[in-house]
């Protein structure tokens, strides 16, 4: 008989008819899986998981149906609903990669990477080749800024354009410019008539400074697409930027035809005909661009500056204010506002942004320097001289002292010289600028328990996986120390925290057979 | 599943927003290029070879570089060490990184009033090598023999001039030695305190360590250019403290940077010190082009301190506020209001800044509206505004050359080795045209990696030439042909200051024997022009202290002079084509030797 027949939203579902009868008289989970197959290839979804659901009353522990059940939940946008049943198909059956990648992409979709990337790296162990799944990984984890963890994932990886894109922005936000460089430009070699993986070259050869080479590949790019309005947006980009306004010109003129109300093509045009001092230009294109997109700090800037220029202080002053509202930090800006209050006759204000121009110069020069010395560290430390690395990083600290990163990287140098005091004296800095470092506060905890002090070993522990809940390692020293306290019930909770995240972490099976034998053994004497 | 939902980022994608501020500095326009003038124009010849210049001027490597100091490159000068009235040079030398070359030394060229000169290094006890920077000339004894002061990445020398033609190294004995390396750059003699006595300023560079310090590489961010691993810096690098050092009178100096505020000075890069009083108080102030950052203006409060106004007086930076590389000065009037003006040097895609001084030393950054701004393909060093054909008008000359030798190989025709001098004529309405090597002739467009210029007369000849250092090459000597049909006079000015503290004794205002610091209005043809009488300029560098003024078809001028001490002369009618040394109180004397 019909199980789902008395079922009101069933009644709006029909299928074929020699799928509805063979329900109908003869109910088997194979019989609702394909009717519910049959609605999915229709895009009926909702009849679809009615379906599905038919079939699991029948056949509860179908890994299949189960999976199908989540994909129809997942299709009818019941994210939360697809969990349960993508993990049963998984307990059922954990060898089929499909449940792994569908559970993986509800958990992406709700916003949570952290609980996605084991299912992608799961559906990786079975096919590690599988584009789909190296792809969510990377946005997973790029998703919980773990750029290193794409970097592993994706360097030995077949790579397509947009895996080659995710690894390039990875090597990026290391720091690692030449490799994601090298990146783009073995994408751009495999796919030379890809206009976007040209255009993220040009941004990127931006972005390091080789503006040269940005300009040669934009042009390029552009002249084999001339119809393509990115790549003309592109190499306009790059040609106001270098200050070619020469061959600006032309292409600005274009973009103004072929797509007149593009932002970029109003905000590009604005910045070239303030360069060039056309600043009634400027300022209409501008004025364009702003009404696109009204809150563009760099528009508004530059707005500003083209009315200073046509001698409209007070319409200056208005655009300046709002572009540093709005997140404007070139130092420019102020210097501008500045030049147009003392127009206005506001010396005092004029003298506060003075200011904050030189504060924001000297901030910038501070971090240039600190950034520099850091990398010079970085590599003095590869060559293993420990001692000239610690100076060079102590350098760096000393000129950007609010840099929690830096002071980190000090204190690990300090660290391999074997001066704990003073990793002690930095790691506390760094705390102190960012207590949610969780690194940090794993080694002073780690320092903390060195010198028997396992009280504060445990706060910074608690803190360093309060900061990051998925940091093995934290996990484990946190549960040693719990047990060198001998609580065991809280270590033995902490080390398989650890192991949920890691099953085979060896350290962690090892610390847990210990605590065990050591709540076993001690459980008389606290009785 | 929605197969979008694994293509949903686009992280690079939001890159272009980001480099979008970068957008912002910039606000220079290629300017209209007026046609120059019909009047014919000076024309260029090098004659350093012909002349006897024929030793190179090692400074680091061709093709390539591991630090900052060996493409900095040095200064020169115009000295008349020997009061024959002729002008003789001085150059300064580098070094190669490792080794030094055979026969490398700072020189000096005795001129042989016949167009050529002779090396007379070693005779006059200026053998020298290391790196030098910048000089700075001046008679700090007040004996009417001007000295040297000589920059280094090391040690800073002081020669004293004996006037039997030989200089004997007096640093240490002058107070100033300093232990350990410093980076010296720019120097000026002043007399800040107006007693008579010539002190001195000396500009620091960076920190840069030559063992242990950063060397190319594409992972430290200021160690590479357009993708190809440079020298590093300056960004990136610590910066040092300036310093200035009171004459006592007795042949030594006392530091008094502290007390001066000048060694609270810090952030910047200092490269070439021009000490000239811009506001025309009276009180020299001193002007010095930083590389990179702001460039510092450090006004005299006449009581033996500073004020550092350059960014409020609008010259730190370019008018958007952009920092700019400084690197050399030139001071001029260049619209004859009477005012001095400032030129100054900059880096690639930076147009060369020219500051127009509305004579209370508040400037206003003219680039765009003169026309200099349509050039901006070189690293440019050395400049002065100094009227090269005699109209008139004040011209402006710059000499460039790249710091990135390495790139020549991936980018030869955007970053050459060698690039040609800058020629900018004065189109009399406050905006210049670039002149070509057809014009001027082949001197200009002749490609050499210079640094330091100096202009100056060598030849007697009335007209301006210029003294070229070219990195790892001869000098070039510019001999100037200006057209002969345009006036010209020349003043050389003496202070009335005696030896030593004498300058102080009788109550009356002395200046310093070589004038530094003087400030000279000349009226002719119905004009006004400003100079001022400098002890470095252009790039760490020296002018023929004998000023001279263009004069058109004028053949008289009259003058105003504003004397470091604060006193001031007027004279009247001097005549065209001739130099005319002027003594402080007693007037127009019998001066040095000049003949055409």
């Amino acid at each position: 008989m019909a199980v789902v027949a008395a079922s009101p939203a069933r009644a709006a579902c029909t299928g074929p008819q020699a799928l509805e009868s063979r329900v109908k008289l003869h109910p088997s989970a194979e019989a609702w899986t394909e009717l519910g197959n049959w609605f999915g290839d229709h895009q009926q979804f909702s009849c679809a998981r009615d379906s599905f659901r038919a079939g699991l009353r029948l056949q509860p522990k179908s890994p299949q149906l189960n999976y199908l059940l989540g994909l129809s939940l997942y299709e009818t946008g019941s994210l939360q609903d697809a969990i349960d049943p993508l993990r049963r198909s998984i307990q059922i059956d954990s060898s089929v990669m499909k449940p792994h990648l569908l559970l993986a992409a509800v958990f992406a979709r709700l916003q949570q990477p952290a609980d996605a990337e084991p299912e992608f790296r799961a559906a990786l162990s079975i096919d590690p080749t599988s584009t789909m799944a190296l792809h969510g990984l990377a946005a997973a984890l790029g998703a919980q800024q773990k750029s290193d963890a794409v970097i592993a994932a994706l360097r030995n990886a077949p790579l397509d354009e947009e895996l080659s894109l995710d690894l390039a922005n990875a090597f990026y936000q290391e720091g690692a410019t030449v490799d994601a460089v090298n990146v783009l430009s073995k994408a751009m070699a495999s796919s030379p008539n890809s206009v976007r993986i040209s255009n993220e070259l040009v941004t990127l050869y931006t972005k390091v400074s080789r503006t040269l080479d940005a300009e040669r590949l934009a042009e390029q790019t552009y002249k084999a697409h001339p119809d393509d309005v990115s790549a003309q947006v592109s190499y306009l980009r790059i040609l106001v930027l270098n200050g070619d306004w020469g061959p600006a010109r032309p292409v600005g003129a274009k973009l103004l035809t072929e797509a007149p109300h593009d932002f970029d093509t109003l905000y590009l045009n604005g910045v070239l005909e303030r360069q060039e001092s056309d600043y009634a230009g400027a300022r209409d294109h501008l004025t364009e661009a702003l009404a696109l997109k009204p809150d563009q700090p760099s528009v508004l800037a530059n707005l500003g500056i083209a009315l200073s220029r046509l001698h409209d202080p007070a319409g200056a002053k208005v655009q300046l204010e709002k572009a540093i509202e709005f997140g404007n930090t070139e130092p420019e800006t102020h210097f501008e506002l500045s030049t147009v209050l003392r127009t206005l006759g506001d010396s005092d204000g004029a003298r506060q942004e003075m200011l904050r121009y030189q504060q924001a110069v000297k901030e910038k020069d501070d971090t240039t320097l600190a950034v520099s010395k850091a990398a010079e560290a970085a590599q003095t430390l590869q060559k293993g001289d420990v001692r000239h690395a610690v100076e060079l990083y102590r350098q760096a600290f000393a000129a950007a002292p609010k840099n929690a990163l830096i002071g980190y990287r000090f204190s690990s140098a300090l660290d391999q010289a074997g001066d704990l005091d003073e990793e002690r004296t930095v790691l506390e800095q760094v705390i102190a600028i960012d207590p949610t470092i969780a690194l940090a506060q794993n080694q002073l905890g780690y320092l903390d328990s060195q010198r028997g002090d396992y009280a504060s070993a445990e706060q910074h522990f608690r803190q360093a996986v309060t900061s990051a809940p998925r940091f093995t390692q934290a996990w484990i020293s946190l549960a040693a120390t719990l047990g060198v306290e001998t609580r065991y019930d809280a270590a033995q909770q902490a080390v398989a925290r650890a192991l949920q995240l890691d099953p085979g972490n060896t350290q962690a099976q090892q610390l847990s057979h210990d605590l065990a034998a050591a709540q076993s053994q001690n459980q008389p004497a606290k009785n | 599943m929605n197969s979008s939902h694994w293509t949903r980022r686009r992280l690079l994608r939001a890159l272009p927003p980001a480099i979008v501020p970068v957008l912002l500095p910039r606000g220079l326009r290629a300017a209209t290029q007026a046609p120059p003038p019909a009047a014919p124009f000076s024309k260029f010849v090098d004659v350093g070879a012909s002349a006897g210049l024929t030793h190179p001027t090692f400074y680091g490597e061709d093709d390539n570089s591991t630090y900052i100091l060996e493409v900095m490159g040095a200064g020169c000068a115009f000295i008349d060490y020997d009061n024959d009235g002729w002008m003789d040079l001085f150059m300064l030398t580098g070094r190669r990184l490792e080794s030094v070359p055979p026969g490398d030394s700072n020189r000096l060229y005795h001129n042989n009033r016949d167009g050529t000169f002779t090396d007379v290094t070693e005779r006059v006890g200026l053998k020298d090598v290391g790196w030098a920077m910048g000089v700075c000339v001046g008679d700090y004894d007040n004996d009417g023999w001007d000295d040297l002061f000589v920059t280094y990445y090391g040690h800073n020398r002081l020669y004293h001039n004996n006037g039997d033609g030989t200089f004997t190294d007096v640093t240490e004995k002058a107070g100033l030695l300093l232990p350990g390396i410093h980076y010296a750059s720019g120097c000026t003699f002043v007399d800040y305190n107006r007693d008579g006595l010539l002190d001195l300023f000396v500009a620091n560079y960076l920190d840069v360590d030559i063992v242990n310090g950063p060397r190319p590489s594409m992972q430290i961010p200021n160690c590479n250019y357009e993708g190809v691993p440079v020298n590093c810096g300056p960004l990136g690098l610590p910066s040092l403290r300036q310093y200035l050092y009171r004459n006592n009178g007795d042949g030594t100096f006392t530091d008094v940077s502290k007390e001066s505020g000048v060694g609270a000075l810090s952030g910047s890069y200092g490269l070439t010190a021009v000490a000239v009083d811009v506001d025309e108080d009276g009180w020299v102030d001193i002007f010095v082009a930083c590389d990179a950052t702001f460039s510092y203006l450090l006004m005299n409060n006449r009581d033996g301190t500073f004020r550092e106004e350059a960014l409020i007086r609008g010259i730190a930076t370019s008018s958007d506020g952009e920092r700019m590389s400084g690197m050399g000065v030139g001071v001029g009037d260049y619209t004859l209001d009477g005012h001095l003006d400032i030129v100054r040097t900059h880096f690639y895609n930076q147009s060369t800044g020219l500051y127009l001084n509305d004579g209370k030393g508040d400037f206003d950054d003219v680039s765009i509206k003169s026309g200099l701004s349509v050039e901006r393909r070189y690293i440019c060093w050395g400049t002065g505004i100094v009227d090269l054909d005699n109209d008139a008008w004040p011209d402006i000359f710059i000499v460039t050359g790249t710091v990135y030798p390495e790139l020549n190989r991936t980018f030869p025709s955007r970053f050459p080795n060698k690039t040609p001098r800058i020629l900018f004529r004065n189109l009399h309405d406050g905006t210049f045209a670039e002149v070509s090597g057809d014009e001027a002739g082949p001197a200009i467009a002749a490609r050499h990696s210079s640094r330091g210029c100096a202009f100056g007369d060598f030849d007697n000849d009335g007209d301006i030439d210029i003294l070229v250092m070219n990195r790892n090459e001869p000098p070039s000597l510019l001999r100037n042909d200006a057209p002969p049909a345009n006036h010209w006079i020349k003043l050389r000015l003496e202070g009335s200051a005696g030896p030593g503290a004498a300058a102080k004794k009788d109550g009356v205002p002395h200046s310093n024997r070589s004038a530094i610091g003087a400030r000279v209005l000349a009226h002719y043809g119905g004009k006004i022009q400003a100079q001022a009488l400098t002890s470095q300029c252009s790039y760490l560098s020296v002018n023929d202290p004998r000023l001279h003024f263009g004069l058109g078809q004028a053949t008289t001028a009259d003058f105003e002079i504003f004397w470091p001490s604060g006193a001031k002369e007027t004279y009247k009618g001097l005549t065209a084509n001739h130099l005319h040394t002027i003594r402080e109180g007693k007037g127009i004397v019998p001066g040095r030797p000049f003949s055409k």
